[in-house]
């Protein structure tokens, strides 16, 4: 049997008012010796105000009235009036003294993404997951690469468009980006993911933490556990030699070939990356680095032939390099200089 | 253990039998003759020891929490432990413009200004009231001497308010840095609390503190003060803690408190406002005196009495909910109300994702305002609420008004009558089923989230006298349509339930009458359609075949391309009656209110022989 680790300290105040042992103490002592049943009978009559047959156990719960942590589960129905908006919602909370406990802290951050985690926290003993969806709404315009932007920027050479602090999204299930509506996909929306339908919770979530004027989607999380008995390796099998690092060869690459690796700058150290032969074979065996730059932004670009752009104004630094191709399979965008 | 706060358990007689039920359960003491005189005194005595200690646990229990405890004190104590300060009694304003014209006075100034308390009489029920400016107002010479005074937001309508002006003095002794300072009157409305801190008894030189409520930050020097009702229903000022909480008055300052004690509501609907004196004029040769024109612009509304015990209890916990910060839609609506409660009588807020036609972005709030509150007055209040939303917006969400959608409710009732179970008449009891039908309206309908129910009301109505055997009504709902006279339009009206579906019997939308093209008309669905016609009165002929349509399921109502040239009945609206769907309720929904229409309504009796 576990040990109880609860913090709590429930009955921490030695109050006790109708204490029958008190009663031999208070009363006279020759009551004790010529009076011995009166002193009896004045306990059992003690025994009888600590029962539930007696309304003087009130008497207790007055030390205890205000005391969230060990008020009477009943009387701690008042403070949730007081505190909650009203006991219509109070049997509905999972961990009753911590919605009340916490309700000043829930109201002071009301509208913020923690408030909301709270609030299912304290009120259905859950997780959720916030997010705005503004930030999937797909944005028409200009793809930029606003941190080279911000880059070149610093290093003192003219950005392309510095007005331009958003970039516009791709096209492409990968790209997560939905075209606006009148529900999630807008500036004002939130969604919730959780395990609870939104019918269970929207009523209260309302009331205590929603920005009035603003969509809230809920989206129901089906969380399986997976089985740890499928990971366990069969016995007889021995275990196979996990990746082993063996040397770091740079790669100087001047010219690109579909031979040749594509080096990738990741800051201190370079580290080669092999493009997909079917893509390498779209391009020119003779087309250098800084044309390859200047015409794709990342290797994401290059690797995922479905992530067109609206780009509308692309100036490929060399035209023999069109970066549009009526072929669907190879990169392509819809720059105007193409079409 | 079982703990409720009931007084149900307090009956002597229950706890004398449960004492001796314990303790005959108790082995020593199970063989004794309870009844016997001695012992049954003893237990007389434990059992009223019992009885007593429980009666006062019981009322102490009670009057820890808001909900249940019954003292005023202990309500504005418990409310004012979250936070929320209840409002005092309100003075009723009235806004009025303000000018003297000296004609060509020679060496006349270039501006005049009156002072704050500036005095005018007015009478209500031919009782005197006095109203007084709330601050100093100026006005500029227009060139001809006539002088049109302005307020500090240089708006002629000045508001004055009733009420008498006192002035508190206190002194700050040696010993009581942290004091409260008691303001021993009731009638106080704090929200027109002036307080100044002179730095001893004879300096002029003076510090506005300002109410905490008011303050956007609070540090050791803030000038801060707190108003609050005190037990005994007076009034107590304090000030901060002079350290981090704001500013404390020192030993030797003088405090002074200039109010209103205020008739509250007994002055509301003043209209008429005389000066107490004559404006002075001063020029380089001598002071001259001239009248002051007041013209009225509103008259005097939203006195209120001190907050009620029950709007403590209601309003507290919201209040304590929205932290002075508007987020949720509960939260705009209880601030405002907080604010603006003596303008407003109910108030539904509600984000723009829940309105009909959805809105992202926007809180929609719609009020019921106080009758006696006119279209002016809402109007300022609008902007004054739209102010307060730019200070505590989390969110600078835009703030939209939509004034409550009303549905009238026409109710015609019948009762079985029997005389032989009654003295009165027929007529007596008629009057007497009518107030009760127009006291249920009263009480249960005209807020938000107020509904009709028939059942309640018809309960109501078989209680009025044992002749009143029984009783039905039927319902129709109602909406009014004010058109633009002599132009063709068309609108949609949107009832609070739904409209029956038509039959080939009788009509079940109809209006009230009007001319249309010079033909005297009323709006009636075609029998078994959906079609909205306009009907000759004089003929019964159809005059215009198609005005619209109604949709019975959703209570919309929709009017196309109709003419009105006049309205019969001196109304500047059209009454548009549809047989309610379901005439056992009228629920309103979101923004929506039910009125009821005393006028189309009627109480009929059938006197029956049956029992």
């Amino acid at each position: 049997m576990s040990l109880d680790k609860t913090l709590r300290d429930i009955n921490r105040r030695p109050l006790s008012v109708q204490d029958k042992k008190q009663v031999k103490g208070i009363l006279p002592e020759y009551f004790q010796t010529e009076y011995p049943k009166f002193a009896s009978f004045l306990e059992a009559y003690y025994d009888y105000q600590d029962s539930d047959l007696s309304p003087t156990r009130l008497i207790d719960e007055l030390f205890l009235n205000r005391d969230i942590t060990q008020v009477d589960i009943d009387l701690l129905s008042f403070i949730e009036d007081e505190l909650l908006l009203g006991q219509q919602y109070f049997e509905g909370f999972v961990n009753k003294r911590e919605a009340a406990d916490y309700s000043s802290t829930l109201y002071k951050s009301k509208g913020t993404k923690y408030s909301i985690e709270q609030f299912f926290r304290v009120f259905f003993n859950t997780f959720v997951d916030v997010k705005y969806t503004k930030e999937n709404v797909f944005i028409v315009g200009n793809v930029h690469d606003i941190e080279k932007e911000k880059a070149n920027q610093n290093a003192g050479i003219t950005p392309y468009a510095p007005e331009i602090t958003v970039s516009a999204s791709r096209i492409g299930h990968e790209s997560q980006r939905y075209i606006t509506n009148d529900k999630l996909y807008q500036k004002y929306a939130l969604l919730i993911k959780t395990t609870l339908p939104i019918q269970t919770w929207i009523d209260e979530y309302k009331l205590f933490v929603h920005p009035a004027g603003m969509y809230v989607g809920g989206e129901v999380q089906i969380i399986s556990i997976a089985e740890p008995d499928y990971l366990i390796m069969p016995p007889g099998i021995p275990d196979s030699d996990g990746p082993r690092y063996v040397d770091q060869a740079d790669v100087a690459v001047v010219a690109f070939n579909a031979t040749n690796h594509i080096v990738q700058d990741l800051g201190s150290r370079q580290e080669p990356f092999t493009l997909n032969p079917f893509q390498l074979g779209q391009f020119p065996p003779n087309m250098t680095l800084a044309a390859f730059d200047l015409n794709f932004n990342n290797l994401a670009n290059v690797q995922n032939p479905g992530s067109n752009t609206f780009d509308d104004d692309s100036t490929p630094a060399d035209p023999s390099y069109p970066k549009m191709s009526s072929d669907s399979k190879v990169l392509m965008n819809f720059s105007n200089d193409f079409f | 253990m079982v703990t409720t706060i009931r007084s149900t358990d307090l009956d002597f007689t229950t706890i004398k039998n449960n004492l001796k039920l314990s303790l005959k359960n108790n082995t020593e003491f199970a063989d004794y003759n309870y009844e016997g005189s001695g012992l049954s005194n003893l237990l007389d005595v434990l059992a009223y020891n019992t009885h007593y200690n429980a009666l006062i646990a019981n009322m102490a229990l009670n009057e820890s929490y808001l909900t249940t405890a019954q003292l005023r004190s202990s309500v504005v104590s418990l409310a004012e432990a979250i936070g929320y300060m209840p409002a005092s009694k309100t003075a009723p304003s009235a806004t009025v413009n303000l000018s003297v014209n000296t004609g060509n006075l020679a060496g006349r100034p270039s501006v005049l200004s009156i002072p704050r308390g500036t005095k005018f009489t007015t009478t209500v029920d031919d009782v005197a009231y006095t109203f007084e400016t709330i601050g100093t107002v100026t006005a500029t010479d227009d060139g001809n001497g006539l002088y049109v005074f302005k307020d500090n937001l240089d708006r002629e309508a000045i508001t004055i308010k009733e009420g008498t002006n006192i002035t508190k003095t206190f002194l700050v002794s040696e010993n009581s840095p942290d004091s409260v300072y008691v303001i021993p009157d009731k009638d106080m409305d704090t929200t027109t609390a002036f307080v100044s801190v002179f730095a001893d008894l004879t300096t002029t030189a003076y510090a506005t503190y300002t109410d905490l409520k008011d303050a956007d930050s609070i540090d050791d020097q803030s000038k801060v003060y707190i108003l609050r009702e005190t037990p005994n229903g007076f009034f107590e000022l304090s000030f901060g803690d002079g350290n981090t909480l704001g500013k404390a008055p020192e030993s030797g300052n003088k405090i002074v408190v200039e109010y209103l004690s205020t008739s509250g509501p007994d002055a509301n609907g003043a209209d008429t406002f005389t000066p107490t004196a004559q404006v002075n004029v001063p020029t380089g040769a001598g002071n001259n005196a001239f009248n002051l024109t007041t013209t009225t612009v509103t008259k005097a509304v939203s006195g209120a009495l001190v907050e009620t015990v029950e709007s403590i209890r209601k309003n507290a916990p919201f209040s304590y909910a929205s932290q002075n910060r508007m987020v949720t839609a509960v939260d705009y609506a209880a601030l405002i109300k907080r604010n603006f409660g003596y303008l407003i009588k109910d108030i539904q807020a509600y984000g723009g994702e829940d309105a009909v036609r959805k809105e992202y972005g926007v809180v929609f709030i719609s009020i019921v305002f106080k009758d006696d509150v006119t279209q002016a007055t809402a109007d300022k209040a609008k902007g004054d609420i739209t102010a307060l939303a730019r200070q505590l917006q989390v969110i600078t969400f835009d703030i939209k008004f939509q004034d409550p959608d009303i549905t009238y409710l026409e109710a015609a009732v019948r009762f079985q009558f029997n005389p032989k179970f009654t003295s009165s008449s027929v007529q007596e009891i008629q009057n007497r089923v009518d107030d009760v039908v127009t006291n249920y309206f009263t009480n249960n309908t005209g807020l938000f989230d107020q509904s009709f129910r028939r059942s309640n009301m018809l309960a109501l109505v078989d209680d009025v006298d044992p002749s009143v055997l029984s009783s039905r009504a039927d319902l129709k709902i109602q909406k009014r349509y004010t058109p633009l006279l002599g132009s063709n339009e068309s609108a949609v009206l949107r009832y609070a339930s739904p409209i029956a579906e038509p039959n080939d019997e009788r009509p079940v939308v109809k209006s009230s009458a009007f001319f249309s093209n010079g033909v005297k008309v009323t709006i009636q669905n075609k029998l078994d359609s959906y079609k909205l016609q306009l009907i000759s009165i004089d003929d019964s002929t159809v005059f215009v075949d198609n005005v619209g349509e109604f949709a019975p399921s959703t209570g919309v109502l929709s009017l196309t391309g109709l003419i009105v040239d006049s309205i019969i009945g001196g109304n500047s609206f059209i009454k548009i009656s549809a047989d309610a769907a379901n005439p056992s309720s009228a629920s309103p929904g979101q923004n929506q209110i039910v009125v009821f229409d005393d006028d189309l309504s009627f109480v009929q009796a059938e006197i029956t022989a049956t029992n």
